[in-house]
């Protein structure tokens, strides 16, 4: 039978993948067709986006081992993972293999592996089969037992020729670390192996990114102004992403269009031979400074890519209502001051005596800074009594101002505290009890946002 | 606490009745009292209690209306008159209102509709991202149902692409599961009845069908399955209407798991937003804002609404009754501080002209005043309205008074009647020019600061209710406009022309002042300060001339509707002053008319109100034992103890052998209930100065809450 692959075809591979001989070497070594020769698990594992997948599977691809591919990710529970590890087992040697048998529901892991037994023995392999679990650690359920199964798992099977695969960037479940079961590593890439990846799109593909077919530009001006263009965004990129190539191809997907646009257009010149292609080049960066110094091709967060466009100005108008803009500064106010300076924040008396006594006291819990802490719960009518303070006009307490409450409930910017499960503690609340506690659920920045629309200076009333 | 229940406490009984016919359905709706508590109506911004018991006597006819005889005798022709006024004015605004409302949400949901289809086709390269369109829907969340049906119809019913929309409110889904559950199941069921063969996929496993597809219901395999044979369906666009208001967790969840069938199954994903962009930002983590390529978008821009809604309803030339201007701020006062909602400042104005035509008599004038329809009554009163009365003083107080007009007035009912009819007429008048005033001082601030004038734009909106008062004539705003015309450019006159050429092309009256202004004839420097004089001077004295108060026309009190109290009380009741007066007069909101039992409650509130702020409390117990029985002698009479049973449910004895243990009972009961109301509290007696342990209550009174 066919012996894994030969050192030539292995050094071809390599090629196509930099940096990653060691790993299909390994692969080679330890996966072989002979289903008596092959551990029951190995994993491979290493940073997200370092070739583990696309490593495996072209090693797969290439030496046709007989093999079912799953992506954990796409489990929402581990039922489902189950359920599709049978299916796909179960369509091995059926006329259609594509076909896959859903009749099986399995709810535990014992119910699995007897299953799974089952199957085995229906099956009766002659050569090894694969079983991948791409991406376990993005399992939707806690996956640390189940990894511990399938390391386990042939200790509790009694028919060979079954393999698992498993693929993982996070780290290895601590409960695992002892038990020993080969593993691949894969460190993750260099700046200049990230830029060799970048560099190895095919022009077909590149050509697919522009989606625009006024202008053809043939395959060899295409790869140049696409080389040049990975230079750049590693350059540019690499700092913020590091080796993380997912990041960087979708970023280059969305650069790249408006990169080139001047080479389409016409504005630059064709890059076609090396003599002209320096001159271009500077031409061409020049053009795209913004683009690339700019945050927009960042985005993470929705705010300041939205600041680029024109939707500054629109904001206001979705605003909160003014009442509520006040009603959430009072409520960061009421958890984040002790009642006790209710009187001297909030009123005209004075209050001499305490100061001195505070003062003293204090020393050393100040070093926290106090918009560190978690919230604090407050009473809806010491809520509603900061209230008053604040706003400027006097107002009647009309049920508008209890819907907007509400409102801001709903909208999770004020939360229950101390009722169900969403409390910290063991809630021994009345829920017939006439007060309610509450807890503010926005930060510091937020609030002094809302606070500066209103033109009200938070600050003043916030004793750190 | 979220469920703001407000019933009207109007004089009349059938009052809630007629507000339940012409509130638009889906934001509020008639619910029983036990179903009030539920999630799904946590949003409404109003509800309709229903009465439980005897419904007092219906009337026969077909219309909510009664007759008004205490102030006028009136015939049953003319209550039906008022009703169907009523209705025919409340329609035309109806569909007004409805446009409005509809041509805001159009605009964007055509951007939506474009983003949706603009977006990448699915394919097999790995790093694409999951396409989300950010819906900036503004913070009144009780409209946002309607509004993401409507999208999720409009993305449906649009010609050429076939996409199937997903509406879901994350707030019924809590976990993760349930949430594919039902976004699976809305999909692979809505189809199913379309074409039955070609769908077989069981929603869930207990589904009859076939048998052997054991799969889970959020398992989006089975999505994939129904999407493979839908040969049509382009896109599956799947909006949430709730984004910032669930569970974070959740959300991220869902957005990862659509994430990661993006190359399988074509999803583009719609998040309603009612805060704003930085508040949403800190609820999704980078993580998975590295997932979705994304782009906003604004749904109704509210304040063009109002100005729209002066424009359309307010000061349309159909306009039969004015909305007067104390009226006007108190509702766009609630409007900016509490509810930004078009929807609720439409039904105010709906409210208004029902009242209006509900409790004045007089209303059917507005519909031109015939002879015909009026009584002799109607003639009488018409007669008292005081704007007539001032009227009729002063033309005796001027020297060469008119007396034969007046004679006719005061004896002739068809002089009167005509006089009447020069009034509307007057008051159509000045309706029109009141809204060419408004939109020419809007065209002004325009010219204006274009040119970086330091005025900030007043909107329609806001002028409107010191326009209709003639408080803006000879305004400092005003004045500023008009100083602002006699020092412009060249450049502005053209630019004021063209926009005056442009709003008022068919508006005879403001073209033939603009003709007066001459441009064009005259050029050069002096020319020019003549030319720009002459365009102040015309200007201000249309303004001066337009910008009348209503109150100069007689009988405005029948064309104008002011009554902000009402209102107010109906949309924003004072809660502390509903509760108190419903404790103090049960007969109120009970609707039973004098000699019947309190409820015990009332009883121990009226004890309280006696009180100091502390009570001790086997002295209230003994008060309120003493007040029972005092109170059940005097209740002889069998409808009392009826009462009595009807309100005090769950207490089965009747009031004339109240037992000691009863008396007890009922004692707790009405503490923990003044408890709940918030109006006592349990205090430890220490603090009172006694030494010795004393149960006793303290009073919360707190002024103004």
């Amino acid at each position: 039978m066919m012996a894994g692959l030969s050192d030539e075809r292995i050094q071809e591979l390599a090629q196509e993948f930099p940096s990653r001989l060691n790993q299909f070497d390994l692969l080679n070594c330890i996966l072989s067709n002979d289903k008596g020769t092959n551990p029951t698990t190995i994993a491979l594992v290493g940073q997200s986006s370092s070739g583990k997948s696309c490593v495996l599977r072209r090693f797969l691809q290439e030496v046709r081992f007989s093999h079912t591919w799953l992506s954990c990710d796409e489990c929402v529970s581990l039922r489902i993972l189950f359920q599709r590890i049978l299916a796909a087992l179960r369509a091995i040697g059926t006329q259609d293999p594509n076909k896959l048998d859903y009749s099986i529901s399995c709810h535990n892991f014992s119910l699995f592996v007897t299953q799974l037994n089952d199957t085995l023995k229906a099956l009766a392999f002659e050569h090894a089969h694969f079983v991948v679990l791409d991406r376990i650690d993005e399992l939707g359920e806690p996956y640390e037992s189940f990894y511990q199964l399938i390391i386990n798992i042939g200790n509790m099977l009694r028919y060979d020729g079954l393999t698992f695969i498993l693929v993982s960037s996070g780290t290895e479940p601590r409960s695992s670390v002892t038990t020993a079961f080969p593993h691949i590593y894969f460190q993750p890439y260099s700046k200049a192996e990230s830029l060799a990846i970048l560099r190895m799109e095919s022009p077909d593909s590149i050509r697919s990114m522009l989606r625009s077919t006024e202008r053809e530009l043939s395959d060899v001006q295409l790869t140049s102004l696409w080389s040049s263009f990975s230079q750049v965004i590693i350059d540019t990129y690499f700092p913020l992403y590091g080796p993380d190539i997912q990041q960087l191809k979708s970023t280059v997907r969305r650069a790249f269009p408006i990169y080139a646009k001047p080479v389409l257009d016409g504005v630059v010149g064709i890059l076609a031979s090396n003599r002209d292609s320096q001159s271009g080049f500077v031409k061409l960066y020049k053009i795209n400074q913004p683009l690339l110094t700019s945050e927009e091709l960042v985005r993470n967060s929705f705010v300041s890519y939205v600041r680029g466009s024109n939707a500054t100005e629109s904001s206001a108008h979705h605003d909160m209502t003014v009442y509520s803009k006040y009603l959430l500064c009072a409520a960061y106010l009421a958890s984040y001051n002790k009642p006790r300076f209710d009187i001297r924040l909030f009123s005209r008396i004075r209050e001499n005596r305490r100061r001195i006594r505070n003062a003293t006291k204090h020393k050393f819990k100040d070093k926290i800074n106090s918009r560190n802490f978690a919230p604090s719960p407050f009473e809806y009518e010491r809520l509603l009594a900061i209230f008053q303070c604040l706003v400027p006009d006097k107002i009647d307490s009309v049920t508008d101002i209890q819907t907007q409450f509400a409102t801001l409930v709903s909208l999770k910017l004020i939360t229950r505290a101390g009722i169900g499960s969403d409390s910290s503690g063991a809630s021994s609340v009345d829920i017939l009890e006439s007060r309610t506690k509450w807890r503010v659920n926005v930060s510091w920045d937020i609030a002094l946002q809302i606070a500066r629309d209103i033109k009200l200076q938070i600050e003043n009333y916030l004793m750190d | 606490m979220p469920s703001s229940v407000s019933e009207t406490p109007t004089k009349r009984k059938a009052t809630p009745e007629v507000t339940s016919n012409h509130f638009s359905s889906g934001d509020c709706e008639s619910i029983d009292n036990s179903a009030l508590i539920s999630d799904r109506d946590a949003h409404k911004t109003c509800y309709l209690l229903e009465r439980s018991g005897k419904a007092t006597k219906k009337a026969k006819t077909n219309h909510a209306f009664i007759s008004l005889d205490q102030s006028i005798p009136e015939s049953d022709v003319h209550v039906v008159d008022r009703w169907t006024l009523y209705t025919n004015t409340i329609d035309t605004i109806q569909t007004k209102i409805e446009n409005l409302l509809n041509d805001a949400d159009e605009s964007t949901l055509q951007r939506v509709w474009k983003y949706v289809t603009s977006t990448r086709d699915y394919d097999e390269d790995a790093y694409t991202q999951l396409p989300v369109g950010l819906v900036l829907a503004g913070s009144n969340i009780s409209s946002h149902t309607r509004l993401f049906a409507n999208m999720s119809h409009h993305i449906e019913q649009q010609e050429g692409k076939k996409f199937a929309t997903v509406v879901l409110a994350l707030r019924e889904a809590s976990s993760l599961r349930e949430a594919l559950r039902k976004i699976i199941s809305q999909l692979v069921g809505q189809r199913k009845a379309d074409d039955e063969d070609e769908i077989t996929a069981p929603m869930n496993t207990a589904s009859q069908g076939d048998q052997t597809d054991k799969r889970l219901s959020y398992d989006l395999d089975l999505l994939v399955d129904w999407f493979v044979k839908q040969e049509s369906v382009e896109k599956i666009v799947v909006i949430i209407e709730d984004a910032d208001g669930s569970d974070s967790n959740v959300l991220t969840e869902v957005i990862r798991m659509l994430f990661v069938y993006r190359n399988r199954l074509p999803f583009v994903l719609l998040l309603g937003i009612a805060t704003n962009l930085p508040i949403f930002n800190t609820k999704i983590p980078k993580r998975t804002m590295r997932m979705i390529d994304f782009q906003s978008f604004d749904i109704l821009r509210t304040d063009d609404g109002l100005t729209r809604l002066v424009d359309d309803v307010l000061l349309s030339s159909s306009t039969k009754l004015l909305v007067g201007p104390a009226l006007f701020r108190s509702l766009l006062k609630r409007y900016n501080n509490h509810t930004k909602n078009l929807e609720t400042f439409t039904w105010a104005i709906q409210y208004a002209y029902m009242a209006h035509f509900f409790a004045n008599p007089l209303s059917i004038i507005i519909e031109s005043p015939k002879s015909s329809v009026m009584s002799k009554d109607h003639i009488i009163a018409l007669r008292t309205v005081p704007s007539f009365k001032s009227y009729i003083n002063d033309c005796i107080s001027k020297e060469d008074c008119n007396t034969k007009h007046i004679r006719g007035l005061l004896t002739d009912p068809s002089s009167l009647i005509a006089f009447l009819r020069s009034c509307q007429e007057e008051f159509f008048e000045f309706l029109s020019r009141q809204s060419d005033c408004l939109k020419l001082l809007d065209v002004l601030q325009d010219a204006s600061s274009i040119y970086g004038s330091t005025i900030g734009k007043r909107t329609r909106a806001e002028l409107y209710a010191d326009a209709i008062s003639g408080e803006l004539r000879g305004s400092s705003f005003v004045r500023e406009l008009v100083l602002f015309i006699s020092k412009m450019s060249s450049a502005t006159v053209d630019n004021l022309s063209r926009l005056i050429d442009q709003i008022f092309e068919k508006n005879a009256i403001v073209r033939k002042m603009k003709d007066g202004w001459n441009i064009g004839t005259m050029n050069g420097k002096a020319n020019h300060l003549k030319l720009i004089s002459n365009i102040s001077k015309s200007i201000q004295g249309f303004l001066h001339a337009n910008l009348r108060s209503y109150t100069d026309i007689v009988f405005h009190e029948l064309f104008v509707f002011d009554a902000v109290s009402l209102c107010e009380n109906a949309f924003a009741p004072k809660y502390r002053a509903s509760i108190e007066k419903a404790l103090m007069e049960p007969s109120f909101y009970l609707g039973h008319q004098g000699g019947f039992e309190k409820p015990f409650l009332s009883m121990a509130h009226a004890l309280y109100r006696e009180s100091g702020t502390l009570i001790n409390v086997y002295d209230y117990w003994r008060a309120l034992s003493q007040s029972l029985r005092s109170s059940d002698i005097e209740t002889m009479d069998p409808g009392g103890s009826s009462a009595l049973n009807e309100y005090e449910i769950g207490c089965e004895s009747s009031p004339l052998t109240l037992s000691e243990s009863q008396t007890v009972a009922v004692f707790y009961k009405v503490i923990s209930e003044l408890k709940y109301l918030g109006f006592v509290k349990e205090t430890s007696s220490r603090r009172s100065g006694n030494k010795n342990a004393v149960a006793v209550l303290q009073k919360q009174v707190w002024d103004g809450l």
